[in-house]
């Protein structure tokens, strides 16, 4: 089988990659967390925050709606567990935005709302019926992206697509959760792909895996052939790619499947006419669609050099301070990072509950490098994804030289951490330049 | 015990405090056989050469009170290249003094690791060649004097006058491997090079653009140059002696002066290539590899700037934003 990748740019698997197949075949059983109290937020979508619709005393059920959409672009917010709300306090979340949230004192008795039922027969539903399920869902890109689902389908829909591509391309190291779903609950995945196919209007359906999950690759082409019989319309099939990070970024998996790039402002979309999903958001919204079960949960990876590969159930709005209890490798831990080892956010307030963008959590012991001078090597240079020169461009920072910093195209920066990562002076490339590129794309919208 | 840190969270374990103890590793094989054809001399030249060269940049770094002194065994690898490729006669005042040029003037001067324009050994060897040319006049006949007194603190007596007078049409294939004829004292065991050289780009550390177009473009000019009289011993002859293998691992492998990217390394070694063979046919061959290292370490900075990998999303390499585009927009972040 042909393998895809994008070329240039690429980053050696060397040492990176501690999730390697071992680990986690021990790691078989998907555990289920139960919370003793969640703390919902209101903002987990690109666009406007959901607005609150519950007040502190309110009795709230699993799957019950307590925030409820603002705009187009916005996702309803469900309670994860049953109980009593007790609060809505004001936090500020991982990425800096202050937002409003609910916290739920949980009741343990797993009540679910009236209308989570098992459909009878969901593949009859109608295109129309699917998307007003999946407007009510409250599902958003769950591989960080974070841009509802509904909204995106109906973009995909109004460009033509033509093509669904199931991102399951995790190259972040550590992560595992859309490599576990795929293989413990293939099915889901599938028909939840096929449903959100229909909601886009579109007949080819193609999963993207990498190489290095044989056995994985291996689970999807079985289940793929069970399926074909049963929907002889679509045109399902599998792809796999180089592993290489960061492959799963929606430029470079557009590049290394049509070798075109895409401008800042382009959508794949409107360029090519493919539609990109995460694993996870079609396993949810199969959930919503057999079930009537909104997002209420999702597979949260926890791993990192400190402990071992476990992949877990979690309501959301969990705090990881709750979810990190019991966990060993917890108190040797130097750092805990929300997301992946590379492109994650380190956290300093242990209350921060887990989103419906959280892939993942890693404890990192490792600590940075001894910092250095640069000794011009070009480790960065080969490193980039997209053809900056960092070693460059953190002179030219140092300088504070903006005219020649746009010369060197800073604001093509994608934030993925490789530069950084393969620096041997131990030099913060990848936060001084997103840094720097975030405010010259600022300015430039300012104008 | 939780710290707020910029992303990423995990990096690379080759990092500086491991390439440079790495890269002397990879001189062991040098330096034992500069060990077994020179004995005393060279075993003195090696530590002479690396302390001088640590201790001269520790003290000038002191004396200009750079910012947080971190230690690092680059000293210890340009020292011991210094000193492998000198001539077993050379008096040790002039390592000394060829050393201080390395580690001050050539390195320091320049801002230190990672700054330096000009490889530091190589401008060294330049500058004493061109200040005592009686240096390439002395080579020595190895094992000779190996542990004699007299060798160790005067030079080898037998002295020869050329760097590589062994040439014959006789094929000594086991002398050209195993380096058992005059030269430097380290550059002229081929195995040892090799074996230094493959655990380098084991390791990750030797990019192999630089030193692989370098010897393919000088074994091309060989076999042109001589026409029909050339032969395959003949082109090992050509790219196995004077010193090009060892500058092919250890110059072209030199992260400060050598560009950073590939193409731009292709470049750097087949210009690097050119010149040697110019120099080598043209002029004097004593100088041909050193000299024309060097000249292409001037090229570095331009050959950074221009040849580049083409931005993601852009038509070239060199058309991202356009100087009008910067310059309108930083007027309007004025206004």
């Amino acid at each position: 089988m042909k393998k895809l990748s994008f070329k240039k740019g690429l980053l050696p698997i060397d040492g990176l990659d501690f999730s390697k197949g071992r680990a986690l075949s021990q790691e078989r059983v998907l555990e289920q967390f139960t919370p003793k109290e969640v703390l919902i937020p209101m903002h987990q979508s690109i666009g406007t925050p959901a607005a609150p619709i519950v007040r502190a005393g309110s009795l709230v059920s699993i799957g019950q709606m307590i925030g409820k959409p603002t705009s187009l672009i916005s996702a309803p917010v469900h309670a994860s567990i049953s109980g009593t709300v007790t609060a809505i306090e004001t936090i500020r979340l991982p990425n800096g935005i202050e937002c409003a949230a609910v916290r739920i004192q949980n009741d343990l008795k797993r009540r679910l709302d009236d209308a989570v039922q098992k459909r009878s027969s969901p593949e009859n539903l109608s295109p129309k019926d699917l998307h007003r399920l999946l407007m009510f869902s409250g599902i958003v890109g769950m591989g960080g992206e974070g841009y509802p689902t509904a909204a995106k389908c109906l973009r995909a829909r109004k460009a033509g697509a033509d093509t669904l591509y199931v991102n399951g391309l995790q190259s972040e190291p550590y992560l595992t959760c859309d490599i576990h779903l795929m293989r413990e609950h293939a099915d889901r995945v599938i028909q939840g792909a096929i449903a959100l196919g229909s909601v886009c209007r579109v007949q080819k359906i193609i999963f993207c895996l990498q190489d290095k999950w044989t056995q994985e690759i291996a689970a999807m082409q079985g289940a793929l052939d069970r399926f074909r019989p049963a929907y002889p319309d679509r045109e399902i099939s599998l792809l796999v790619f180089k592993a290489h990070f960061p492959q799963g970024y929606d430029k470079l998996l557009i590049k290394a499947i049509y070798q075109v790039e895409l401008k800042q402002q382009q959508n794949p979309e409107e360029t090519v006419g493919a539609v990109i999903f995460n694993v996870s958001t079609c396993a949810a919204f199969w959930e919503k669609v057999e079930k009537n079960l909104p997002c209420t949960s999702r597979v949260v990876t926890i791993s990192g050099d400190t402990t071992a590969q476990r992949n877990v159930l979690v309501p959301i709005g969990t705090s990881v301070s709750e979810l990190l209890d019991r966990i060993p490798g917890m108190g040797t831990c130097r750092r805990i990072v929300i997301g992946g080892a590379l492109m994650g956010v380190a956290i300093t307030n242990l209350n921060t509950p887990i989103l419906k963008t959280t892939q993942g959590i890693t404890l990192i012991r490792q600590d940075n490098p001894q910092k250095m001078s640069c000794i011009h090597c070009g480790a960065c240079v080969e490193a980039c994804p997209v053809g900056i020169l960092p070693y460059l461009c953190e002179k030219l920072i140092e300088i504070s030289d903006t005219d020649a910093l746009l010369h060197e195209n800073i604001e093509s920066c994608i934030s993925c951490g490789a530069c950084s990562y393969a620096c041997p002076a131990g030099m913060e490339l990848s936060a001084h330049i997103s840094r720097a590129a975030h405010e010259n794309r600022e300015k430039r919208s300012g104008l | 015990m939780i710290r707020k840190y910029p992303a990423p969270h995990i990096h690379k374990e080759m990092n500086i405090s491991l390439i440079y103890p790495h890269v002397l590793i990879a001189l062991l094989p040098c330096a034992a056989a500069a060990v077994y054809y020179y004995g005393i001399r060279a075993l003195m030249f090696l530590f002479v050469g690396m302390t001088a060269y640590s201790l001269f940049d520790y003290l000038f770094s002191q004396y200009v009170r750079r910012e947080k002194y971190v230690w690092d065994a680059s000293g210890l690898v340009s020292g011991a290249i210094l000193a492998l490729i000198l001539p077993p006669t050379v008096p040790l005042l002039y390592l000394i003094i060829g050393v201080f040029l390395a580690s001050v003037v050539v390195k320091q001067c320049f801002g230190g690791l990672g700054s330096n324009l000009f490889n530091p050994a190589l401008a060294a060897r330049a500058f004493l060649s061109i200040a005592f040319p009686t240096i390439d006049a002395a080579y020595a006949e190895p094992i000779v004097s190996r542990w004699s007194v007299t060798s160790l603190l005067y030079g080898p007596v037998d002295t020869v006058s050329s760097a590589t007078p062994w040439i014959s049409q006789k094929e000594h294939v086991f002398e050209l491997l195993s380096g058992r004829y005059p030269g430097a004292i380290g550059t002229t065991c081929a195995v040892a090079i090799i074996i230094g050289g493959i655990y380098l780009v084991r390791h990750g550390i030797l990019r192999v653009e630089a030193p692989l177009s370098y010897l393919v473009v000088l074994s091309l000019g060989y076999w042109f140059g001589r026409g029909a009289q050339s032969t395959v011993f003949g082109m090992f002859y050509w790219i196995f002696t004077g010193g090009i293998l060892f500058a092919a691992v250890y110059a072209m492998g030199d992260y400060s002066t050598t560009p950073t990217t590939k193409y731009g390394r292709l470049i750097f070694g087949a210009g690097a290539a050119i010149l040697t063979l110019l120099i080598r046919d043209f002029g004097n061959p004593n100088y041909a590899v050193g000299f024309a290292v060097l000249a292409m370490n001037i090229t570095v900075p331009i050959l950074d700037l221009y040849i580049r990998p083409r931005i993601y999303s852009m038509p070239s390499w060199f058309s991202g934003t356009k100087k009008a585009d910067v310059k309108i927009a930083g007027k309007g972040g004025e206004q």
